[in-house]
């Protein structure tokens, strides 16, 4: 089928099945997808908690943790079943220089934006912010630290390093 | 993102005429991934001096037989990074 005519869902299942891309770049996928979804969850869960004019309490925040901790793991489980499967030969291979040179870059650039969210979390702190705001931006720098991190770590298998 | 260093190859090259070996097969005789071989033939990755070495011995030829510099010298003309 014509790359242009194939849809999205059509792309991905090629990708995550092919073999024109390492074993680690198809987890970076699958972990940014996973990820994705949980940022997504957790911004409509906010959303939900506000419209009902309700408030972020202790047992909310931990029930979002392990929904959020939940969602990931088998996200990340079943995306590294799946890309396992249909290459064994390539799941199998061990990492070599250019997925650990990789990784290291690509967590350099996760710990950039996890630093930062963080400063402005301590900023937020000493201004006044309520707990549960700071424990909402906590949570979400996790998310979007691990975003950024996969995100690099798709752009510099694609572009190299 | 620094930018790559003007380091061409001709690995695909020397592949082929080494008895048509597989991408596969170099990997795993230079000690790589199959997707890093095809990364370095396609020159979005240089790979390290060991590995260097080890293509070049591994087609009993010498280092710059491999790998070339097609940038201007160090120092003069544009910066690498």
């Amino acid at each position: 089928m014509p790359d242009d005519k194939k849809t999205l869902a059509g792309k991905i299942i090629e990708i995550m099945e092919g073999r024109t891309m390492s074993f680690r770049e198809k987890m970076a996928f699958v972990s940014l997808f996973a990820l994705c979804l949980a940022s997504f969850c957790f911004a409509g869960m906010l959303h939900v908690v506000h419209q009902q004019g309700g408030d972020m309490h202790g047992g909310r925040i931990l029930g979002l943790i392990i929904g959020m901790a939940v969602l990931l793991i088998a996200g990340h489980s079943g995306g590294a079943i799946w890309a396992a499967v249909s290459n064994l030969e390539d799941a199998r291979e061990p990492a070599d220089e250019r997925d650990w040179q990789t990784a290291a870059r690509a967590g350099h650039a996760g710990g950039l934006a996890m630093a930062s969210l963080l400063g402005i979390a301590v900023f937020a702190y000493f201004t006044g912010a309520s707990k549960e705001h700071l424990v909402q931006l906590i949570l979400a720098n996790f998310l979007f630290s691990g975003i950024v991190s996969n995100g690099a770590k798709i752009y510099l298998y694609r572009a190299g390093l | 993102m620094p930018k790559r260093p003007p380091i061409t190859n001709r690995v695909r090259e020397l592949r082929e005429a080494h008895d048509g070996l597989s991408q596969a097969a170099l990997g795993k005789a230079i000690g790589v991934t199959r997707q890093t071989v095809i990364a370095i033939e396609q020159g979005r990755y240089s790979p390290s001096l060991e590995s260097a070495f080890r293509i070049a011995r591994l087609f009993g030829v010498g280092l710059e037989d491999v790998f070339g510099w097609e940038g201007p010298p160090p120092g003069e003309g544009e910066k690498t990074n």
